[in-house]
């Protein structure tokens, strides 16, 4: 029983990091019906901005809330920056092409920042600070509770609460609603499409930002290739839950993160990554469109 | 205007990729310099650039100045393949030196072998590289001795009886190092209580480790790169377990240390070499790696340095580049001082050297016994 | 974008198209230079056994290409999935030829080889094709990746073919001769199916499937055709590659392998043969062309400009370099 409830922590903290990386990720895909695969890329960005920023702006800091204030800001800006200019120069241009393009597109955006952030962030891995006070908390039983863990599933259900707040009860979340049942129409309508894209990258982007900097606290070891596994896995977690639903999206990697955890932990370890995409098969042939989807079909 | 530009870029490329008549022995590597192995390629070439310096300041060999052609594979087997074609086909080295990973250096090896020029592995560990033909070698141990050594020290020195296996099932190295080690423990009589497996690349240990504690062995032994070590380490003592880590020579790096924290303290591994042994070419290699690249070398780097060194002393007592007699001299390597240890090459071409086993000591690797072959 | 952006971005195009003839002249220097002196040991013949083996890579990525075209650009059914068909070809014929034909004249080996690579492929492209047909657009791609993946974290785990050692000593008998003859005989293939009623009732199904139900057409049927034909192509460019290379492994069968041929597709432009075999032929040079670059630089800038030239291509040529268009001897008058 105690084994049971270790690995329902460890899983339900695996499935918020992936839930923060599949917020990003559905949020931009609600919006454009673009599988943006240079977002756990930005989200890798985000992590080596915060691990730059302390230390070369504030290398002394003591573990404490303030510095992990100032660390995720300063990833978020930095990711927010990049959003933007991957958005005007990359996809932008391509806004009438066929979707199909895009993809490549941001597959190339994605090699891009990974072979790029392997010649400036050097290849090799590096150790991301304690930027949190943390403890050990042992909760009875020999199970341990870990309060980064806690730290990051209360974030990614606050974060879930604040993207579903702008989406649902804000103008600017009609806006972006409206673009993505239909750009033309958004358009002939009067909004400015072009400025509620690059704010929803912007947001996606600040989102990967901070999702890089937490990733950095839970697994203190960052190296430029480290949003290809996330990423893919946090796209899985973003379809299961339904693409383009935000606390489906959430819903979703916590269900991965929880079933790698028990695969791994009582059947075996062998296929835990195979696992995932076993899942995702499952639920999208039982139910097209994902957990919490809607059942509109789309074509490439 | 279209016009221009192109031929501009053409002019521009052509004079610069000129094949130059080259008056240079050249030598090539081959590794991943990009993609998600990268850190061990990256060091492996830096250790080889290292000792073509040192001999190039020396005056280089056989009269002649070193140059190192190296290309990069980004980790898949067929451009492997394709690169060692290119340096023995197009840049015309006169030796291969490369790669770390066992499949990348399965998938060269016939080539190399094929048009008969020496390969030498810096770091593949499977005993069937060197099988694939008689020009191929190495200059580091092979899976089963490693295996052994870490197995007889666990149960000998250590006196620890049973065991769990955390290891990669991606990477061949980690598996076939288990595999060994797993073999020579339990003939020695000790048991392994869990085998569980991971991905090389995984960041979250935590299932693996849960299950590994409750079973409670004595020791987990962690076949692996430093990469993952560290973390593995740190997730290992969150979740409770206390009990020493063990591995191979893929942990030698600063950024075991670095990662791991205080959490791989007290942990032991078998290495080539330890930074206290005295002899000059260890405390030169570490000296000189030191100023040119600025951080510690890891067991990589050493190996790279080490086949480079053992190809340039072959070409050196060979006084030829011509293929067959650069074998026969790379062949004839004995008692060769080098920074991982003294390195005989033996009739399978693969090198005996004795291992030492190093405990984790702070952020020193302290030593705790040598294991002659 | 501005006018002085577009020419830098041509300017920076041009340079990459540069880079690759410069990378084909290199080939033939070194001929010319070969046949004047000989180094002991070394190949001296017409072509420098690099380019050879690149060569060969390049017909494989063709197949690899044109059969992907036939499910994404022509069905319109997006998949992710191709190297997992591809892996299942390799090992399929790797393990037949060298477990129970080790020894069989090369006829028999290419035959048995092939077929039970394609055989293999197809079955697995006939049963995810089935199992696939609820879905469209990108929650197939999604599925296509994970049976992908699926398919290569099995062999990743299989001790018999080498697991994560990979698989050695495969018997080598494809030459560059035999990979042209059947890379050419697979994209006649491909024309005609393309150009006959099969095609057309491909492409009536990417432009509208309800309105091609309503002509007659069924389309789960087409649709499990293009999967099984797609599949069963793959399964033979990864027969051939098993034994062009003699080793195997599964880092060569990762997602990246799959997305490679989506951007073969792609940049060639989508629905266009040509365009497949065109893209094909950029992606498989472009790497090894770059490697001067590396050379110049001492940078590993390769796969940067690699991935430049990906999304430059998309921005200038959003219909990627052929569009529609075909080539005068694969155009259907």
């Amino acid at each position: 029983m105690n084994e049971f409830i270790q690995h329902t922590i460890n899983g339900l903290a695996l499935g918020s990091i992936y839930a923060l990386v599949a917020l990003g990720y559905t949020m931009v895909f609600g919006v454009l019906q673009l599988i943006n695969f240079a977002h756990g890329d930005i989200f890798m960005v985000g992590s080596f901005i915060g691990l730059y920023f302390i230390r070369f702006a504030i290398p002394n800091a003591e573990p404490s809330i303030f510095t992990a204030i100032m660390v995720l800001i300063a990833a978020m800006v930095g990711s927010a920056i990049v959003g933007v200019i991957i958005e005007k120069f990359a996809y932008r241009p391509l806004r009438k092409a066929p979707r199909i393009n895009i993809l490549i597109t941001a597959i190339g955006v994605s090699l891009l920042l990974e072979y790029g952030g392997q010649l400036v962030f050097g290849a090799s891995p590096q150790f991301f600070p304690d930027i949190l006070p943390r403890k050990l908390i042992d909760i009875g039983g020999d199970i341990i509770l870990d309060s980064n863990q806690l730290t990051i599933f209360v974030m990614s259900f606050v974060l879930m609460q604040i993207l579903s707040f702008l989406v649902f009860k804000t103008q600017f979340g009609r806006s972006m609603r409206a673009i993505s049942h239909s750009l033309e129409t958004a358009n002939l309508i009067g909004i400015n499409v072009n400025k509620v894209i690059l704010i929803t990258f912007i947001i996606g982007s600040a989102l990967a930002g901070a999702a890089g900097v937490l990733y950095g606290v839970a697994y203190p070891k960052i190296d430029p290739l480290l949003g290809l596994l996330p990423g893919l896995k946090a796209f899985i977690a973003a379809v299961l839950g339904g693409i383009g639903n935000i606390t489906g999206a959430v819903i979703g990697a916590i269900i991965l993160g929880l079933s790698e955890t028990y695969v791994a932990g009582y059947i075996s370890s062998t296929y835990r990554d195979a696992l995932a995409f076993v899942i995702l098969i499952i639920v999208l042939l039982v139910r097209p469109g994902g957990l919490l989807g809607s059942k509109k079909i789309e074509k490439v | 205007m279209i016009m221009k530009s192109f031929l501009l870029s053409v002019l521009v490329i052509l004079s610069a990729c000129q094949n130059k008549a080259n008056d240079k022995i050249v030598i090539g590597n081959f590794g991943s310099l990009t993609g998600a192995e990268a850190t061990f390629g990256i060091s492996t070439k830096q250790g080889i650039e290292l000792a073509i310096e040192e001999w190039n300041k020396a005056g280089g060999v056989l009269g002649k100045q070193i140059e190192l052609k190296a290309y990069d594979n980004q980790g898949k087997p067929e451009e492997a393949r394709l690169s060692v074609e290119k340096l023995i086909n197009v840049d015309n080295v006169v030796a291969v030196l490369g790669e770390v990973a066992s499949t990348r250096s399965l998938a060269a090896a016939p080539v190399a072998q094929q048009y008969k020029v020496p390969m030498i592995s810096p770091s593949s560990t499977n005993p069937l590289v060197t099988q694939k033909g008689d020009y191929i070698f190495r200059v580091c141990f092979i899976d089963p001795f490693q295996g052994e050594v870490m197995a007889k020290f666990a149960f000998n020195s250590l006196k620890l009886k049973k065991g769990a296996i955390l290891r990669d099932s991606k990477s061949d190295y980690s598996m076939g190092l288990a595999n060994y080690f797993i073999k020579t423990f339990e003939a020695l009589g000790g048991t392994i209580v869990a085998d569980e497996k991971f991905v090389s690349g995984d960041v979250d240990f935590k299932a693996q480790l849960t299950s590994i504690k409750n079973k409670s062995p004595e020791f987990i032994f962690v076949p692996g790169y430093y990469t993952e070590v560290g973390l593995i380490a740190r997730q290992a003592r969150e979740a409770g377990v206390k009990v020493p880590l063990m591995g191979g020579d893929g942990w030698d790096s600063d950024k075991l240390t670095e990662i791991g924290g205080a959490a791989v303290e007290g942990s032991y591994f078998s290495n080539h070499y330890t930074v206290e042994d005295p002899r000059p070419e260890v405390q030169n290699f570490i000296a000189n790696y030191k100023t040119k690249f600025g951080t510690m070398p890891d067991a990589l780097a050493a190996s790279g340095y080490d086949a480079a060194r053992v190809l340039l002393e072959a070409i050196k007592r060979a006084n030829s580049i011509e293929g067959q007699k650069l074998r026969d001299s790379i062949a004839a390597t004995k008692d060769f001082q080098g920074a991982t240890g003294i390195i005989t090459i033996n009739e399978q071409r693969d090198a005996t050297k004795s291992a030492v086993v190093l405990k984790v000591v702070g952020k020193a690797f302290k030593f705790v016994e040598s294991v002659k072959p | 974008m501005g006018k002085i952006n577009k020419t830098f971005l041509l300017f920076a195009l041009l340079f990459v198209v540069a880079v690759c003839l410069n990378f084909i002249m290199g080939g033939f220097n070194f001929n010319l230079a070969a046949l004047f002196y000989e180094k002991p040991g070394r190949f001296t013949g017409l072509i420098s056994p690099y380019y050879y083996s690149v060569l060969i890579l390049l017909g494989i990525n063709i197949i690899l290409s044109v059969s992907l075209m036939l499910l994404n650009g022509l069905t319109g059914l997006f998949t992710m999935g191709h190297a997992g068909f591809m892996a299942i070809g390799a090992y399929c014929s790797a393990s037949v030829v060298s477990f129970l034909l080790p020894d069989a004249p090369f006829v028999v080996q290419l035959l048995a080889g092939s077929l039970s690579a394609g055989l293999a492929a197809g079955l697995v492209g006939f049963l995810i094709g089935t199992s696939c047909l609820r879905l469209a657009g990108d929650y197939l791609g999604m599925v296509t990746l994970g049976f992908g993946e699926i398919i290569r974290i099995v062999f990743l785990n299989i001790d018999a073919v080498g697991g994560a050692r990979g698989m050695t000593d495969i018997p080598v008998y494809m030459n560059l001769g035999s990979v042209f003859l059947l890379t050419i005989i697979i994209i006649l293939v491909i024309k005609r199916i393309s150009n006959g009623r099969l095609g057309r009732a491909m492409l009536a199904i990417k432009e509208n499937e309800m309105a091609a139900n309503m002509m007659g057409i069924n389309p789960l049927n087409i649709k499990v055709k293009a999967f099984v034909i797609s599949s069963f192509m793959a399964g033979i460019a990864g027969s051939f590659f098993a034994h062009s290379e003699g080793y195997i492994s599964t880092q060569t069968f990762t997602f990246a392998k799959s997305f490679e041929v989506i951007a073969m597709n792609v940049v060639g432009g989508l629905g266009s043969l040509s365009g497949a075999i065109m893209g094909a032929g950029i992606l498989t040079v472009l790497p090894e062309a770059l490697r001067k670059v590396q050379d110049i630089t001492g940078l590993d800038i390769r796969m940067v400009i690699y991935a430049l030239t990906m999304v430059l291509i998309m921005i200038l040529r959003p219909q990627g370099l052929m569009g529609n268009r075909e080539w005068k001897w694969l155009s259907s008058k």
